[in-house]
């Protein structure tokens, strides 16, 4: 493949390069959404996907993000991990912030995953055959990180993803339901890696799984239509969320 | 004394029950201290003209047997408050005399809170439930209405009720006597009821807050129920319960924040039969997400209609409805559900208006 192929994709980077630049610059260490809103084009005019979003998570807090299917959990992972931009509002990141877990986007699918490593290694500034150590332990992918990440199934893809996550070690971790993917004895893996070996990081978690939210989590972001409202309260929370 | 004092029409045989010799008069009213009063006199009468009286209430289930029970040699005086269809069906058939007592809504509902030790909404639950199963009666040919004139003096009302016993004072002259005698401590009607009805006295101007609250309320109530026929109805908010069972306070609103739940619940008010369209009047506010409302109204156990509502923007609703009553004597409650979780707004109950759009029952 060309480098001239390469460009365009390389020039998507930045929106996982910007939580690590905005980490790299210090400041509180918190995550701040400020008033966050995102409206997407549709043939039937703009739809606002989210409005007018607030909370703030300090180190090692874990706040769960609930809703319907479509009320914009998992937009408002892709605006906080950079992987898209607000319409409106501000985020804060004050701690270094993993990408979206479960995102099978943000690979470079003409690259073997021992390449994909390599570039994230590199970006996150992190030791590069340390952390292909790491992931190649964690994700038990074998030869396969040779191979294209294109070819790779979903579950493999996930895998990688995940494994290269842990082995970032962020101060803060973004969950999309990442736990729902995989076989069992590697969703127990990652269940242990991310909340029994990194308790004390912080997570956003978007999960429909009632236990783990309770397990693991201390706030609750309940959206409801695109708004959303922070509880202290998880149990309130979570039954609202029950009845949405 | 025998019964044989008694007019005899009163032995007719008529349709649907047997004959009854025995009971000489039917009597109703709400529950006030001049239904009680004059209930007390319709029996005082007929046990000094007869030697002996009996009394027994006719309300709802088995009455037929009541009736037949009471059907003995003893002279037996019925009396009624909240007779349902069935139960005015029985006493229609009955062909025996039926004197009706008006009562006004604030001033039984007072009466109720006294002498029951009631809340205003208590009061108000059994005032509206008493007078919406007793309009049907009003302006039945064989019902003589009787409005208690408290000026009225002792013996022009011992006469007067008399009369409805078919007693002329010729047929009990010396019992008569001995009765004015007895009630010559009481000059009028009205200091009669007060020296034998207790808790008849009701203050005449509210004392404390809630004794002002409870005159509003009665006042409110009694432009509804006090009109005949009932036809427009309006339960105020502070009749609506919370869910903890208390009533709503003026101007409350209620936080929609949290779960599905419900919201409101009552008045278990009643309404005389027909078909009846309510409007529960409310304000929201504050919820950029949007809530959904389910409002229901039921009669009884039973949901007469159930619908609901997506409210996206803050204010002034009204959700209306119409439904069949069927039974006065069943409670008419009205509900507002919060049908799923919220994350904000506020939901303030203003009252629940009705109309009657046809007379039944």
């Amino acid at each position: 493949m060309s480098k001239l192929a390469l460009l365009p994709r390389l020039h998507r980077q930045p929106a996982l390069a910007t939580p690590a630049a905005e980490f790299a610059r210090g400041g509180a260490r918190q995550i701040v959404v400020d008033g966050l809103c995102k409206s997407y084009e549709t043939p039937l005019g703009p739809k606002q996907v989210l409005n007018g979003i607030s909370f703030a998570i300090g180190p090692g807090e874990k706040i769960a993000v609930m809703g319907r299917n479509g009320a914009g959990k998992s937009t408002l992972i892709r605006l906080i991990g950079g992987v898209e931009r607000p319409s409106q509002g501000t985020i804060q990141r004050g701690m270094s912030m993993s990408w979206p877990l479960a995102l099978g986007g943000g690979f470079e699918a003409a690259m073997t995953g021992y390449d994909n490593i390599r570039f994230i290694a590199r970006l996150y500034n992190r030791p590069i055959r340390e952390t292909i150590e790491r992931v190649d332990d964690f994700a038990e992918l074998g030869s396969n990180l040779l191979l294209p990440v294109r070819l790779y199934s979903s579950g493999m893809r996930a895998r990688l993803a995940f494994a290269l996550t842990l082995a970032i070690d962020f101060d803060c971790y973004l969950i999309d339901e990442v736990l729902s993917v995989g076989d069992q004895r590697f969703h127990r893996k990652c269940h242990e890696a991310l909340f029994v070996e990194r308790k004390d990081a912080a997570m956003i978690l978007v999960s429909h799984d009632i236990n783990i939210i309770r397990e693991y989590c201390s706030i609750g972001l309940v959206l409801k239509r695109g708004y959303g409202k922070v509880f202290d309260d998880l149990d309130l929370a979570i039954s609202i969320y029950d009845t949405l | 004394m025998t019964p044989s004092k008694f007019d005899p029409a009163f032995a007719l045989v008529h349709d649907g029950l047997d004959p009854l010799p025995a009971i000489p008069l039917l009597v109703g009213g709400p529950p006030s201290a001049e239904t009680i009063f004059t209930i007390h006199c319709v029996v005082e009468i007929t046990q000094r003209s007869c030697g002996e009286a009996a009394l027994i209430a006719l309300n709802t289930g088995l009455d037929g047997d009541r009736l037949a029970e009471a059907n003995t040699k003893t002279p037996t005086i019925v009396f009624f408050d909240l007779p349902d269809s069935a139960g005015r069906g029985l006493l229609l058939a009955a062909k025996v005399p039926i004197v009706l007592v008006s009562g006004g809504f604030e001033q039984t509902a007072r009466y109720c809170m006294a002498a029951r030790d009631f809340d205003m909404v208590q009061a108000a639950q059994l005032v509206s439930q008493s007078l919406c199963c007793l309009a049907p009666l009003r302006h039945h040919s064989s019902v003589r209405r009787v409005q208690v004139d408290r000026t009225t003096s002792i013996p022009d009302w011992i006469d007067e009720v008399a009369s409805w016993l078919g007693l002329q004072r010729n047929d009990w002259q010396a019992e008569r006597l001995q009765m004015l005698v007895a009630y010559a401590d009481w000059a009028t009607v009205g200091a009669a009821i007060d020296g034998i009805v207790p808790h008849s006295r009701i203050p005449a101007a509210p004392q404390d807050i809630d004794a002002a609250s409870s005159d509003l309320l009665f006042n409110a109530m009694a432009a509804s129920y006090d009109y005949d026929p009932i036809s427009a109805v309006f339960w105020p908010a502070s009749l609506i319960l919370k869910p903890n069972g208390s009533a709503m306070a003026a101007g409350a609103a209620i936080p929609l924040v949290g779960p599905a739940r419900l919201l409101t619940y009552g008045p278990y008010l009643h309404l005389p039969a027909g078909r009846w369209t309510a409007c529960y009047q409310f304000i929201v506010d504050e919820h950029p997400a949007g809530n959904d409302i389910e409002f229901d109204v039921m009669s009884g156990g039973d949901v007469l209609v159930s619908n609901r509502v997506m409210l996206e923007n803050s204010g002034k609703y009204g959700f209306e409805c119409s439904f069949e009553i069927a039974e006065a004597r069943l409670p008419v409650q009205m509900r507002a559900i919060l049908a799923e979780g919220a994350i904000g707004g506020l939901f303030e109950p203003l009252g629940i208006s009705l109309r009657r759009d046809e007379l039944s029952g």
